[in-house]
């Protein structure tokens, strides 16, 4: 191809014959130039072939290699799914099977307290008012810890929920503690729909205010203000009260399973709620965090992303 | 008025039996309860196997309250056995568990439960439960023919 575009591109103003001989020894040169050019090329191949062959065995064996520490990687996430998935059927059975004995020490002390307690003396009604309130505490430790289990185990679905009506559900399932705390709750005047977890942001909602009705100073009544505001990217609720706060070096710690910063006396818990509100929190890829100082109320605000708001529904 | 119903009352733990039989005194009903402590007695009662081939003592029951954590035979057996036999699989069974599992209202829904009911906590709860059982069950409730 070379060789014919540059006879037929060569000015042909000389005489024929200087015309012939210069066009041979163009001819010629371009040959050798060809000829030298095919020979490099050729070792160039033969030498590009060595290499390549080399880089092909050397890409194989890569292969090999990432196939093997993928499969690893796979085993290794199968065994941790695994031991998760055993400690939360495990967290669950336990806290259900604790259930039975617990029925137990309720049903008869019930039994005993309604047909036997007037022959009693005082001392025996005190520690018998002991076992019972105690027994009630572990109950309500019991449903907590089947809540959090039931949590992890949650496979969530994310469908159009209308905030309002999880607010107005909550409202209604703590609406026993808000008329005996004489709570004032506060609603902001609108409230968004969004796409979402109805279960998981029922859970957290109802601890959040839970937990403002519950920490309230003991001369003032609960005053718990929500908003909730929602911009193109996220939902943010927050949940203020104008309870005992909390100190700063427990803002982290309080989202932790059992922590608890108050006597069963002073504030009734189990130490399980802000977890639940955490893991929910996490299981919609938001965050939660708390400002407050003893003594001025705290403020939770949750920030939960929103995506694809306008698709269908998953 | 008709005879009490017999209840088959199939239940391992002796503290929920203690339970369940006060609640129905408690409940001021007059039904005879029979016990079976475990899967296999379960299914000796109701097919009249072993001890239980009497059945002027050990009657058929009328219902039966079935607790799903069993040793051994399971209650999730014992309800696959009875629903599977054509002599037996009309007494309608009441499953009677602390359980609130998916997977095991799933199954006793599908093996052929009449009725699945969460053991209460309390023991006001229990006489709740064994009244409604009783207004529901055997009165309001009309039994498959024999």
């Amino acid at each position: 191809m070379k060789i014919c575009y540059l006879i037929i591109k060569k000015p042909l103003l000389l005489n024929p014959t200087t015309r012939l001989i210069s066009i041979t020894d163009t001819h010629n040169s371009r040959l050798s130039e060809v000829r030298n050019y095919n020979s490099t090329h050729s070792i160039m191949k033969k030498t590009e072939e060595k290499t390549t062959e080399k880089l092909l065995r050397e890409k194989d064996q890569l292969k090999i290699k990432v196939l093997e520490l993928e499969k690893k990687l796979a085993e290794r996430t199968s065994e941790l799914q695994n031991a998760r998935n055993e400690l939360e059927t495990f967290t669950y059975s336990v806290s259900h099977d604790l259930r039975a004995p617990l029925r137990a020490i309720m049903g008869f002390s019930e039994i005993i307290s309604e047909r036997y307690l007037n022959s009693f003396n005082e001392e025996a009604i005190q520690y018998f008012n002991f076992i019972r309130e105690a027994s009630e505490n572990l109950g309500s430790l019991i449903d907590d810890l089947l809540k959090l289990s039931r949590l992890l185990q949650f496979k969530q679905k994310k469908e159009l929920v209308d905030i309002e009506i999880i607010v107005n559900n909550v409202l209604k399932n703590l609406s026993e503690e808000i008329k005996e705390q004489k709570a004032t709750i506060k609603l902001p005047e609108y409230i968004p729909s969004c796409k979402t977890s109805r279960f998981l942001l029922e859970q957290i909602l109802h601890n959040l205010l839970h937990n403002a009705l519950i920490y309230h100073k003991m001369d003032e009544n609960p005053v718990v203000d929500i908003s909730l505001k929602k911009d193109r990217k996220n939902i943010t609720v927050a949940v203020k009260d104008n309870g005992i706060g909390i100190p700063e070096m427990f803002h982290e710690k309080i989202f932790n399973v059992f922590q608890r910063l108050h006597s069963q006396e002073e504030f009734p818990g189990t130490g399980i709620g802000l977890a639940i509100v955490k893991k929910a929190v996490e299981k919609l890829e938001g965050e939660v965090f708390v400002s407050s100082q003893p003594g001025f109320g705290a403020t939770f605000t949750v920030i939960l992303p929103i995506k694809n708001s306008n698709d269908g529904l998953e | 008025m008709k005879r009490p119903a017999n209840i088959l009352l199939v239940e391992d733990n002796k503290m929920d039996v203690a339970l369940t039989l006060d609640a129905f005194r408690e409940a001021r009903l007059e039904n005879k309860i029979q016990l079976a402590a475990n899967g296999q007695e379960a299914l000796d009662y109701v097919f009249g196997h072993s001890k239980f081939s009497d059945r002027q003592k050990y009657p058929i029951p009328d219902i039966i309250l079935l607790d799903l954590k069993l040793p051994g035979i399971s209650g999730l057996d014992v309800l696959r056995e009875i629903k599977n036999t054509n002599l037996v699989k009309r007494i309608p069974v009441i499953v009677l568990t602390s359980s609130r599992e998916e997977g095991d209202r799933a199954m006793s829904y599908d093996l052929g439960a009449n009725s699945y009911l969460v053991k209460p906590i309390s023991f006001s709860g229990f006489i709740d439960v064994v009244r409604k059982i009783s207004d529901y069950w055997f009165s309001l409730n009309v039994e498959p023919p024999r």
